[in-house]
């Protein structure tokens, strides 16, 4: 068993272009609060904790720009996600360890408050400014959008649980790899949820992570979706299971862009509400939407 | 709690790590093909560029530090903080722009957090009776990144630390940073302080 559980968890692809170009800064996060807001308050209100949570924190790594061009304060985006998310509307905002936040989050959430048992994160990518350049890239192929928020129940004693690191060299596919093969054991039950990446770089890693168990590459169907790969992967992996009747545990791990990384042990107990929501591969710029679980 | 809180307000006034390399780890850029020279900028097509020309940005604050040596003053402030102050428990930094060169190393330890906005977190961390202490800076990295080259520290310690405070101020301003105004003494204050904004 993991000291770390998944009670409840939801995504939902974007379409791309989220909004139309000419809307303001103001108004796509508007848009913006009014799809992951219902989301937040849909996997708050599914907690099992008896406390409330930790914290609550929104993450991301293509969310940037709007902040650095200094578009809109982080408060006014708060604001906007309170009319719908409520008390679980998220405080603070990181986009620092890009894809690999989720990790960085957990590690000081847990760190200041010990006493802490139950943490919400929201993992949202959107290209707010339709920059090509985040729609494509070298390493991580045709990018995927979307959101994804989950709640996450710390054991009081949990040990070598998450892993955050950070690659030292220039291959940085290979270093996380390496990272994934100490941390997974080899034969156990444990699958590990990777990141969506080319089928070239994939087949790196699994090379490096022969003899585990690992999700399917969900790039052709997803693209690269930055921080929420893994855990998509693992909604997938579950929606494929014809009757989920015990505990499945995975191991999720993120890589971001500069090589920082993050793997969590966790386990997904039966009964879990799990929402994976995509847009119709027919009709990515349509509004059908199709429940995979 | 009752709370010391210390502050330093700087200003960046010329580029402090003129005529010094940049950090091989830092600079470093992780490619699968070692490429260590690309940009955003540089990958931006037409579109992109199209989109940028219809912003508007602050043009007369100079850029005196790149990403790369931005990461350099976060970590050197961290290394200070570890050297000067090794018993605080937390410490919280501002970062609002990623770049495309990796972090300092010391911005991995374990007691540092990096957000883009501090202020939540010193409420929090002043319910939970932390003593931690926040690097805000606004420093322009980039001609299309807001910022006026202001650096802010704030301590909140649970005794006086007065004196560790005034060599971690030392060091920022031989480093560079421009005191703009005195430092406050310290004061035991309800754990409320107001004066953190963005």
């Amino acid at each position: 068993m993991s000291g770390f559980t998944l009670r409840a968890m939801s995504f939902q692809e974007f379409r791309s272009p989220f909004c139309e170009p000419w809307l303001s800064i103001d108004d796509t996060f508007g848009a913006l609060a009014g799809s992951i807001g219902p989301q937040i308050a849909s996997v708050g209100a599914s907690m099992p904790c008896n406390a409330e949570p930790a914290g609550h924190i929104l993450c991301s790594t293509l969310i940037r720009e709007c902040f650095s061009f200094d578009h809109i304060p982080w408060s006014r985006v708060r604001d906007g996600l309170h009319e719908y998310a409520g008390r679980f509307t998220p405080t603070v905002f990181v986009n620092a360890y890009e894809c690999a936040s989720w990790g960085y989050i957990l590690r000081y959430y847990f760190l200041k408050n010990p006493a802490a048992r139950c943490v919400m994160i929201t993992i949202a990518d959107v290209n707010l400014y339709n920059f090509s350049l985040w729609d494509e890239e070298q390493i991580w192929g045709r990018s995927g959008y979307g959101c994804c928020t989950m709640l996450i129940e710390k054991a009081e004693e949990t040990s070598a649980d998450l892993v955050t690191g950070f690659s030292r060299g220039s291959n940085i596919i290979m270093e996380f790899a390496i990272a994934i093969r100490k941390a997974a054991q080899e034969g156990t039950d444990r699958i590990v949820a990777l990141p969506f990446f080319p089928a070239n770089v994939r087949g790196i890693m699994d090379t490096v992570l022969k003899g585990r168990r690992l999700t399917r590459n969900g790039h052709a169907r997803w693209g690269h979706s930055f921080g929420s790969d893994p855990w998509i992967a693992i909604l997938d992996s579950v929606g494929t299971m014809p009757d989920m009747r015990r505990v499945e545990k995975f191991t999720a791990c993120s890589l971001a862009f500069n090589g920082y990384y993050s793997l969590l042990d966790i386990d997904v107990p039966p009964g879990a509400p799990l929402v994976l929501v995509g847009q119709a591969p027919a009709a990515r710029m349509g509004k059908d939407e199709y429940t995979l679980s | 709690m009752k709370y010391f809180t210390y502050h330093f307000e700087g200003r960046i006034s010329h580029p402090i790590y003129q005529g010094i390399l940049a950090d091989k780890f830092i600079y470093k850029f992780p490619s699968i093909n070692g490429n260590e020279t690309i940009s955003t900028f540089s990958s931006m097509n037409e579109h992109d560029l199209t989109v940028l020309s219809t912003l508007t940005f602050e043009k007369n604050i100079p850029v005196l530090l790149n990403p790369s040596q931005h990461y350099r003053l976060m970590g050197h402030f961290i290394e200070v903080v570890e050297r000067e102050l090794p018993a605080v428990e937390i410490i919280l930094m501002r970062l609002v722009e990623p770049a495309l060169v990796r972090m300092a190393p010391a911005m991995f330890m374990e007691k540092v957090f990096v957000c883009q906005d501090t202020a939540p977190e010193v409420e929090d961390l002043q319910r939970l009776g932390k003593s931690f202490i926040v690097f805000r800076d606004y420093i322009k990295i980039h001609s299309f990144v807001a910022g006026n080259n202001t650096v802010y520290v704030d301590l909140y310690s649970p005794g006086e630390w007065a004196r560790e405070f005034d060599a971690i101020r030392r060091d920022l301003i031989e480093l560079g940073v421009d005191e703009i105004q005195k430092p406050a003494t310290g004061e035991a204050s309800d754990g409320r302080d107001q004066r953190h904004g963005a």
